[in-house]
């Protein structure tokens, strides 16, 4: 695809996007690599749980065992990295300037808010895991698993302020199966399914859907899940398969 | 007692050094058991307890719109809770009103004695008096009793946290109000596991 340009770092959200990019024969103009290679908080230590004979349709997982930077060789006309490890690094902001994007799809560390300047290189394509505006926020695939018993992805273009840019596609997903690790295989594979299919369309057809302004009145902010309602929510969907 | 699982999130000085919740591991059923415990210990220490006295409704006047005035910490979470205790707001104005403080909470884990305009804190270090962290706890508790915003529980379970940890700093009234509140926490949550189908 012609002036899409990946803006990623090292994380199983990006290895399962990567992965499903080239699962569809889609092929990015470039991908920015930043991090500065130190373990994130969160980092994945070892395999994560995929219980035996899990369920998942059609969805796929990412395999984490195979390295970002294979994929992105394999799907990339040109992979640029930088050891930096905050997104709004003036060296970032310069890898994108030059690239010229007409589309970026980000990827970056969940902790990092994306800055103005960045925003103002391109529209910038972003998968939420949770239902907007209703589910705005951290850690929202929980809470909307305690809330309605299922997940959702929405992609939007990235706006100044958190979750509230124009939304593109929004999409349920069932509960995942019992066991299945949720930070490392489920939400990055519902978010990689989004983008996958939008990406897909936006090859064929040579553009984005047209783009809906939130509805404010429906908006709740979350943050982070406090451990005790994670576990809540996750054995609940356990037991109530 | 020994268990499996452990309840690191309510020990230290949580003040100085906050919790961060970032990517809590997965420790299965034993974690509430281990949570329970950790509230059985805090309870444990603390006077017997005792239902706190609430705000007159009058004072739900006072209250000022944060992001253009400053306020006074106790004051002004005295009046939301007397205002929500009141019935004074539906829940999309509950929310409108007490957003701000959830996210001034959750983003520091701290609650200052003072706030300029937009909750700006007007003297960084004045985060240590445990008074507002107990009333907070309170107004959390009777917005989620009132509206089932996941919000407010969440950041109550993270306020609860922060006074279990420093519940020997507490005098013996604020003690009983901990645990008036830990009891109600204990509620809340049967009544959520009851709703998902598991058992306490």
């Amino acid at each position: 695809m012609t002036g899409v340009v990946m803006l990623t770092a090292q994380t199983a959200r990006s290895q399962a996007y990567a992965q499903v990019l080239q699962e569809r024969g889609l092929r990015l103009a470039a991908a920015v690599v930043f991090g500065d290679g130190k373990p994130r908080a969160g980092a994945v230590t070892g395999p994560p749980l995929v219980p035996a004979g899990a369920d998942l349709g059609a969805l796929r997982l990412p395999d984490l065992s195979i390295p970002l930077d294979e994929t992105l060789a394999a799907i990339c006309d040109e992979v640029v990295r930088l050891l930096v490890a905050d997104v709004n690094d003036p060296a970032v902001l310069a890898a994108v300037r030059e690239r010229s994007p007409s589309l970026l799809i980000y990827s970056g560390y969940g902790s990092q808010i994306v800055g103005a300047s960045l925003l103002d290189c391109a529209p910038m394509l972003h998968i939420h895991a949770g239902w907007l505006p209703e589910f705005r926020g951290s850690t929202t695939l929980y809470y909307e698993l305690l809330a309605h018993g299922q997940c959702s992805a929405s992609a939007l273009l990235l706006a100044k302020t958190i979750d509230t840019g124009p939304v593109l596609a929004r999409r349920h997903y069932p509960r995942p199966p019992a066991g299945l690790d949720m930070d490392y295989l489920y939400d990055p594979a519902i978010r990689a399914d989004l983008l996958g299919d939008l990406l897909s369309d936006y090859a064929r057809k040579g553009g984005l859907p047209p783009a809906l302004a939130q509805d404010e009145t429906s908006a709740r902010t979350y943050y982070i899940i406090h451990p005790l309602l994670k576990h809540l929510a996750i054995l609940g969907a356990e037991d109530n398969r | 007692m020994t268990m499996a699982a452990h309840y690191p999130y309510a020990s230290g000085e949580l003040l100085d050094q906050p919790q961060s919740y970032q990517y809590s591991p997965f420790q299965g059923n034993e974690f509430i058991a281990a949570w329970a415990h950790n509230r059985a210990e805090a309870l444990a220490d603390l006077p017997p307890a005792v239902t706190p006295v609430r705000p007159d409704a009058p004072l739900a006047t006072l209250i000022v719109d944060t992001m253009g005035d400053g306020c006074e910490t106790l004051p002004q979470l005295d009046a939301l809770l007397a205002a929500v205790c009141a019935g004074s707001f539906n829940q999309d104005q509950g929310y409108a009103l007490l957003a701000p403080w959830v996210k001034r909470f959750e983003i520091s884990k701290r609650l200052h004695t003072a706030y300029g305009p937009r909750l700006r804190p007007r003297t960084p270090e004045a985060f240590r008096q445990l008074a507002p962290y107990l009333r907070f706890a309170e107004l959390l508790e009777a917005a989620w009793t009132q509206w089932p915003e996941w919000p407010y529980f969440n950041a109550l379970l993270k306020t609860l946290d922060v006074l279990v940890a420093h519940r020997a700093e507490l005098t013996d009234a604020q003690g009983a109000t901990l645990a008036w509140l830990l009891g109600r926490e204990r509620a809340h949550l049967e009544a959520l596991m009851n709703d998902q189908g598991l058992r306490p």
